[in-house]
């Protein structure tokens, strides 16, 4: 028998995720912005709203009303797919990442996620592969060759780093052997000697380090934002597209960050785990028990979430306006030549200390 | 391709550790208070010392941030016309229409009802819109009838608002 109450939460769950998903994006093109300026020694835009709130909605009003272009010499059919393609798998990416303890409501378990998937993590890698066709689809049908340059470095980006992230993934699955997020994540909340929660970071740290320089690239992030490089492609793979197109791709790279940061935040940084904090309330050792309502203690983790996923992010913004952009052989030498033997030897050693039991 | 590789300090060479040093740069900057825009109509640049003491006050780049002096005193803005109590000090003799390089003033001299001068502007126009704001009228003067104020803050809703009239740059000395 088909339970539609649980159907009914989950749909609303996803109409929730996806709403919010959507409002941090217009949030973070005026975070962009402001934070940018102030790094600057600027004001940045502030006259729409208070501190510029409203921005994102002006931007969006101004997008639609612009003239869609589409060039004569283009390949129609893909020239309206790729943004498409870019956007709708970045969305799409965000389902499985886990937000707080499963609920138990009236018999009913309910996971704060959208969906719990068996192979979580996999489905995100292969959903964020098909993001990166967009771009290169993109590029292609824009018949421009700064649009095609600005593709084919995407694809040559991606091949490098896709694998040096995977591999440092490896690490982080052979330590808490699931790909479930949620069980990464609820695994993240167990302790080490007794006191030291067994995050990510600490018991990954070069995995971590090779995880966030591949995600950077991932996302065509500055220091790696070499598809569309405006000093030498004029605007990459969205140099011919101009109106919603345009947002579309600009607000499929913003809904990547989203994603990448949450993953970030899921497997190295406890995810929605708070030091301590359990489903009954807060348990120190040796300590005591604090007892606390499971409604509390989700919106507590949630919270958490929250801090984490946007600490990521201002730490994607704060990179960008730190560093300069990598020249393309510098990019690929670092994949090829650095992050992919680290990763490896990082599998080596991870087995090695869970050999010796460590971790 | 140079020949020759440079060599890097270990720290260099790990590239991580001179990332984190870059990040507290521009957070340093972030939490600065101090913003060198200013939020124009609302407010606006203070008018403060003169040009040699913003060069002393540029040499010490921290002082310099700390009490910038925003605009200079002889500031080059819009012009004024000097009246002696009633009686404009301009003896329309069009010294200033001559020497100026933009055709930006006109004027039309009249015979004078003040014993005092034989003549003055009937019309005096500046049209701000051609002026560059060189100075050379302020300089051509020869009764310093017409000088210039640090008012830099020119906006119109319609041009003929930017063509100055004798009663709009009034100024009476006492």
């Amino acid at each position: 028998m088909v339970d539609y109450i649980t159907i009914l939460i989950y749909a609303l769950i996803s109409i929730v995720v996806f709403a919010v998903l959507l409002s941090t994006v217009a949030v973070l093109t005026l975070a962009e912005r402001r934070i940018s300026a102030f790094m600057q020694d600027r004001l940045g835009p502030n006259r729409v709203g208070p501190w510029g709130l409203l921005q994102p909605v002006a931007d969006g009003i101004k997008f639609i009303m612009k003239e869609d272009v589409i060039p004569l010499e283009v390949n129609r059919f893909l020239y309206i797919l790729a943004p498409l393609m870019t956007i709708i798998p970045a969305m799409l990416a965000f389902a499985v990442v886990p937000f707080g303890h499963d609920l138990f409501l009236r018999g009913r378990v309910i996971n704060l996620q959208v969906a719990n998937f068996d192979i979580g993590i996999l489905y995100i890698f292969a959903i964020a592969a098909m993001g990166i066709f967009g771009i290169i689809i993109g590029g292609w049908a824009s018949n421009n060759k700064y649009s095609l340059l600005g593709g084919l470095r995407s694809a040559s980006q991606f091949i490098s780093y896709e694998i040096a992230m995977s591999l440092a993934v490896i690490g982080i699955l052979m330590v808490y052997g699931s790909l479930r997020l949620n069980d990464i994540a609820q695994y993240q909340g167990s302790l080490w000697f007794g006191f030291i929660p067994k995050w990510g970071i600490l018991v990954q740290p070069l995995g971590f380090i090779i995880f966030i320089v591949s995600v950077y690239a991932e996302t065509n992030r500055v220091p790696f934002d070499l598809p569309e490089a405006e000093a030498e492609l004029v605007g990459g793979y969205h140099t011919e597209y101009s109106s919603m197109k345009f947002a579309f791709f600009f607000m499929g790279e913003y809904a990547n960050m989203i994603t990448a940061s949450a993953l970030i935040a899921t497997l190295y940084f406890g995810g929605w785990q708070v030091p301590y904090l359990h489903n009954i309330g807060f348990i120190f050792p040796k300590l005591g028990i604090f007892h606390l309502q499971q409604w509390l203690v989700a919106l507590i983790e949630i919270l958490s979430f929250a801090i984490k996923v946007g600490f990521f992010l201002f730490l994607f913004l704060w990179i960008r306006w730190t560093l300069p952009r990598f020249r393309f052989d510098q990019l690929t030498d670092l994949g090829w030549k650095v992050l992919i033997p680290l990763a490896l030897l990082n599998i080596v050693v991870t087995g090695a200390l869970m050999m010796l039991r460590i971790i | 391709m140079s020949s020759e590789k440079k060599k890097y300090r270990f720290t260099e060479a790990v590239y991580l550790i001179e990332i984190l040093r870059g990040l507290s740069v521009t957070i340093k900057h972030f939490f600065i208070k101090r913003k060198f825009a200013i939020n124009y109509p609302e407010e606006k640049l203070r008018i403060t010392g003169n040009t040699k003491q913003i060069i002393q006050a540029m040499d010490k780049d921290a002082q310099y941030l700390a009490e910038r002096p925003e605009i200079i005193m002889n500031y080059r803005g819009k012009h004024r016309l000097l009246f002696d109590g009633d009686l404009i000090r301009c003896v329309a003799c069009k010294m200033c229409e001559t020497v100026c390089p933009f055709f930006a003033i006109y004027i039309e001299p009249e015979e004078s009802r003040d014993p005092r001068k034989e003549r003055v502007p009937k019309i005096f126009e500046l049209d701000l819109t051609r002026c560059a704001y060189c100075g050379y009228c302020v300089e051509a003067c020869p009764e310093n009838a017409i000088t210039m104020t640090s008012d830099y803050s020119l906006v119109a809703k319609q041009r003929p608002e930017l063509v100055l009239q004798k009663e709009t740059m009034r100024k009476v000395i006492e």
